[in-house]
């Protein structure tokens, strides 16, 4: 371990991490309660490093101009809809997504993802954070989702995207609506930790900007997903933060599914 | 394992000064986390209370006329632009008015070297607010003082003595970009030299005037100009220690001369975590949400900075090179507290006046 570390007071969980131990719900807790962001950068890093080296795969998605989306749960939902991430465009206002995935409950999201898995599917997904939920529901969410993915496999990526207050557009984002640059590297830190049979952990570039979403692949992110950015832009960010650019067209494989 | 730059962290954390090579190499090769770890240490041992100051205060720019035309700058323009103004005193007193009605202490001042504006009329300027208001006047800049030492034919510690005694309290440390003249030839050409720079602050000092420093990053300069302008900056205090605050920011390309990419959000933490661990001997080093963003802002608060810098009721100038930020009292507040600080007001002087809470 770093010697840097070791006064943290998160200490002993970074020697479990360090040791491949699993963390549980209270050490899950005990990792968001934290202010200590390097330790959990540092521990994140770590499982990011074991897991995809020096790559930092990226995608520039294209913007969706029909905002009518089909709800992703509908019997209608077909694989085309694996572009609705794309559309999350600054003119939708993010409670639709929101509205979109309360359709369903948590348990019924996670029986959705477990059929397709044992359909041979590969999905990938989401979890909104923010005020609606205290820490102890995120991080027992992520554990649901570790222990499914321990049944099935199926999950490629996880992202966590923070849960807008009803109506807030994208361009009005600086202010007190926003979550916290802490709150946000916490978030995706705490994921990469404890999805530790996750391949992939994503952070979508347009909601955190170019300056931290660059920063968040020192706290665990390794998939980058804009479509505010450039191609050059995005590739310019990944080489200054001293990672290798992987350009995934087909992040998602053929015959897989995102439900978001 | 260790490594070379975990070794040179560990030295500055047991209390020893860094070197030019130091500096370098931690720029270079450290990782971004153990930069952040060990200015967050040091940090620490710098401002054992788990507190970060703000001040409340606004940039007045009397002028956009400016005859220095440097490249990295949007917000200028050239003497006989239809676009250039002067503040009438109406204005520049309404602006003040309006400072001191949401608790500001603060005033920072600043050009544009307009041609026409003489020592005189900035003294007059100073006994002017000074007879109507109470409030702590950090104005004007090196550049400034020697175009006006210039323009009057006197000597700069003279004219520093003249503004003091009209109202002048302090010198923000503005100008400096990257102490080198090297960098400055290409970035501003008819800008005082880095020494010139450095005598305006060390006068300021030795008449009892406390000064800041700045450094705008990330345009033409190499590692090693980067390092040498901090190693400057404390070779100074350690003669002076007039320096009360450190403040790097990133030079914002948009709608200026020099263009260019930027710098990167990574590339600024490195950078200012490296200045806490070169900068031994300056108290305070504040993070840039006007360049950076509030959410960046507060994540610098990991990475050595102590203080949130200034609510900036009103700033001109990086907004003209494209960043619009604009981060309120309330969010500064936020900010601070979510990271488990306790937000505190404070003067130009670093003293507390004021805890805050965020309103619920």
């Amino acid at each position: 371990m770093s010697s840097l570390f070791v006064q943290s007071e998160l200490i002993d969980l970074i020697e479990k991490v360090e040791s491949g131990e699993r963390l549980d719900l209270f050490a899950g807790i005990r990792l968001m309660n934290s202010q200590d962001i390097l330790a959990l950068g540092y521990m994140a890093n770590l499982v990011r490093e074991q897991k995809n080296g020096n790559r930092t795969y990226f995608r520039i998605t294209r913007q969706i101009k029909d905002t009518n989306v089909t709800p992703i749960f509908s019997d209608q939902a077909d694989p085309s809809e694996l572009q609705l991430m794309g559309g999350l465009n600054s003119e939708i206002p993010f409670e639709s997504y929101v509205e979109m995935l309360h359709q369903v409950s948590e348990a019924r999201y996670l029986e959705i993802q477990e059929a397709a898995h044992r359909l041979g599917m590969h999905t990938n997904a989401i979890m909104f954070y923010g005020h609606a939920k205290s820490i102890e529901e995120h991080i027992d969410y992520l554990l649901k989702l570790r222990e499914l993915q321990d049944r099935t496999g199926g999950f490629q990526s996880f992202m966590p995207l923070y849960h807008y207050p009803k109506g807030t557009k994208l361009e009005e984002m600086m202010g007190v609506e926003d979550s916290t640059g802490f709150e946000d590297l916490k978030m995706l830190a705490v994921s990469r930790i404890l999805l530790d049979n996750v391949d992939h952990i994503q952070a979508f570039g347009s909601v955190l900007g170019p300056k931290l979403t660059q920063v968040s692949m020192t706290f665990g992110v390794d998939f980058l997903d804009s479509h505010t950015m450039t191609k050059r832009a995005l590739i310019h960010l990944i080489e200054k933060a001293g990672r290798e650019p992987v350009e995934q067209d087909t992040f998602v494989l053929s015959e897989s599914i995102s439900f978001w | 394992m260790r490594t070379e730059t975990q070794a040179i962290i560990e030295k500055r954390l047991a209390g020893e000064r860094l070197s030019v090579a130091d500096g370098i190499r931690l720029l270079q090769n450290a990782d971004l986390l153990s930069l952040g770890q060990g200015a967050d240490l040091v940090r620490k041992q710098m401002h054992p209370e788990n507190i970060v100051s703000f001040v409340i205060d606004r940039n007045i720019n009397y002028t956009n006329v400016c005859s220095c035309q440097c490249k990295f700058c949007a917000f200028y323009c050239k003497p006989g632009d239809p676009e250039g103004y002067i503040l009438s005193r109406d204005v520049l007193h309404a602006k003040i008015e309006e400072t001191i009605q949401v608790g500001g202490t603060q005033l920072l001042i600043q050009g544009g070297l307009h041609p026409d504006l003489d020592l005189e009329y900035f003294e007059k300027l100073l006994r002017d607010i000074k007879a109507h208001f109470s409030i702590h006047i950090h104005s004007f800049s090196p550049p400034e003082i020697w175009d006006l030492a210039n323009k009057s034919q006197l000597g700069i510690e003279e004219v520093i003595r003249r503004l003091r005694d009209a109202g002048l309290d302090s010198i923000p440390g503005g100008g400096a970009e990257i102490l080198d003249d090297r960098v400055r030839h290409q970035i501003s050409p008819n800008k005082i030299g880095w020494q010139q720079w450095m005598d305006v602050m060390t006068t300021a000092h030795k008449l009892g005037m406390k000064t800041t420093a700045t450094m705008m990053f990330g345009h033409v300069e190499t590692f090693e100009e980067r390092i040498l302008h901090m190693v400057r900056v404390r070779e100074a205090q350690d003669q002076t220690g007039g320096f009360t605050a450190f403040i790097p920011w990133s030079f914002a390309p948009s709608n200026t001369e020099l263009g260019g990419e930027g710098s990167t959000g990574v590339e600024y933490l490195r950078t200012l975590a490296v200045a806490r661990l070169m900068l031994d001997n300056v108290p305070n080093l504040q993070a840039s949400w006007v360049t950076q963003g509030a959410k960046m802002a507060q994540v610098a608060l990991r990475f050595g900075a102590n203080d949130f810098g200034s609510t900036m009721l009103e700033e001109n100038v990086v907004r003209a090179a494209g960043v619009k930020t604009r981060v309120p009292l309330q969010e500064i507040i936020r900010c601070i507290e979510d990271a488990g600080y306790q937000a505190v007001q404070r003067n130009t002087h670093y003293e507390r006046l004021k805890a805050f809470r965020k309103e619920v």
